[in-house]
């Protein structure tokens, strides 16, 4: 994938008065790109790998917002409205309730504005005033040193928890290993049921993955996870299930369900190390009924997804 | 010649008539395809949550012949113009050859088109329907009340000229 492509893509959502500004943005530059957030009347603020930066009206970037930063107008803000919803705001309570809008290519674009309440829940939101463009970077052979380690003496996926902090690769390692094990890639193929609750590991836009997660791998975007494993093991066979962020009481019965169906499952959860997982109830409990045969744990020592350990209980 | 003269003169003038209440009850037809146009898109946008490029072109087909605006407004929208939905309306709307009433109710629903919620979406385009009704009525009244005063205008014209030449 070029480097540029990503930018390209979500660039394709800025009126043509932003566009042209960061379209001169550096190759270098747009490869390391990881956000770009807009608020009306604000400065235009890009995210890189490790640093941020202004943009400026002459199209250069600096540290500081200067004394005249280029500010992104109410009038763009609108129209960067106007074309992420296609002209269609109506069309898109579900994702203003959710507070993110998945685009072609797998990046997101957060928003915030107002929150129309209904009985105390978000129902929709309106006057939106700060949106961040999220660039994904899927990361094919991510996993590739990883996976061996996670395999059985005839070759099958063990129960596998991978563990990490924040930003340190886990949703990337994890989408990897999905796409992986579906694609029967240096291990034989298998049905994945892949149960999306966040929407970051396949970033399904209008029923297509925008993200690789395998030819074989069912994706239940948006659902929660206790829920969504349930459904799965009814309704697609999977061999194999994979979900993101263990961790909350109702996901320990979905998974000795799963346990006594026989289908494994790879999981990831927050954490820095293992007392880490122990301080955490259900994790905790989980650990002492052996439910995992790996942990995984990773960290931004060598940049996002090194891999510091991989413990076999 | 004479005789054939007159009966041009006449048929001219019946022609005239006819022709003047043909356009009567083409305003009321393109009155009553406008409402129905702006029904499919309101129910394209409350009922099936359809972008707005691909409702419009819906809606030109249930406009039946003044199918023509929606057409354009959604074929400007769809189209690699880089226009909001209010300009690719606006801009369909000057393109489209209507009288300076038609524009100004048809104009109503542009301002912010696109950047509503569902509801208020919905209801703009209601309230510019309500107008097309009153519009529509009264021009059924005008094509009854008139219609056959053109066309008797149009017969008795002629033959009053008929006479008077011969």
């Amino acid at each position: 994938m070029s480097a540029k492509l990503p930018l390209k893509q979500v660039l394709d959502y800025l009126p043509p008065s932003l566009r042209k500004d960061l379209q001169g943005l550096p190759a270098e530059q747009a490869a390391l790109l990881e956000e770009i957030r807009i608020k009306a009347e604000c400065p235009l603020l890009l995210r890189f790998h490790q640093e941020e930066a202004f943009l400026q009206p002459d199209g250069s970037l600096s540290r500081e917002p200067g004394l005249q930063p280029r500010l992104v107008s109410g009038d763009e803000l609108n129209r960067i409205m106007l074309l992420l919803s296609d002209s269609s705001f109506y069309a898109l309570e579900e994702e203003l309730r959710r507070g993110y809008i998945t685009l072609p290519g797998g990046h997101r674009a957060g928003l915030v504005g107002r929150a129309v309440l209904e009985k105390g829940c978000i129902r929709t939101m309106k006057d939106i005033s700060s949106v961040n463009l999220r660039l994904a970077r899927p990361v094919p052979g991510a996993a590739r040193e990883l996976l061996p380690q996670l395999l059985d003496g005839q070759g099958s996926p063990c129960q596998s928890l991978i563990v990490s902090p924040p930003r340190a690769g886990k949703t990337t390692l994890l989408r990897d290993l999905t796409r992986m094990l579906s694609d029967g890639e240096g291990v034989e193929a298998l049905r994945v049921g892949l149960v999306d609750e966040r929407s970051e590991l396949a970033a399904m836009r209008k029923g297509q993955a925008q993200l690789p997660v395998g030819l074989r791998t069912d994706v239940l975007d948006g659902c929660p996870k206790a829920e969504g494993l349930l459904l799965m093991l009814r309704s697609m066979s999977p061999q194999l299930l994979v979900c993101d962020e263990l961790g909350r009481e109702e996901d320990v019965e979905a998974l000795r369900e799963a346990a006594r169906a026989g289908v494994k499952l790879i999981a990831s959860a927050h954490g820095r190390d293992e007392r880490e997982l122990l301080a955490r109830p259900v994790l905790s409990r989980l650990l002492k009924e052996n439910c995992f045969e790996r942990i995984v744990i990773l960290s931004r020592r060598l940049g996002p997804g090194t891999i510091e350990r991989v413990i076999r209980l | 010649m004479r005789i054939l003269g007159a009966v041009m003169i006449l048929l001219s003038g019946g022609i005239a008539g006819l022709w003047a209440v043909k356009r009567l009850k083409a305003r009321v037809q393109l009155l009553l395809g406008l409402q129905q146009g702006l029904l499919a898109l309101e129910k394209e946008i409350s009922y099936s949550v359809t972008a707005m490029g691909e409702a419009l072109e819906k809606s030109a087909a249930a406009a039946g012949s003044a199918g023509s605006f929606f057409r354009r407004a959604g074929k400007l929208l769809s189209g690699a113009h880089g226009l909001s939905a209010e300009e690719a309306w606006s801009r369909a709307l000057e393109e489209e050859a209507l009288d300076a009433e038609l524009r100004g109710l048809l104009s109503l629903p542009a301002a912010g088109l696109g950047l509503s919620d569902k509801e208020t979406q919905v209801r703009q385009l209601e309230l510019c329907r309500e107008r097309l009704l009153a519009a529509e009525k009264e021009a059924k009244a005008g094509e009854e009340r008139y219609g056959r005063l053109y066309q008797a205008m149009g017969w008795g014209g002629a033959a009053v000229l008929v006479l008077f030449l011969l």
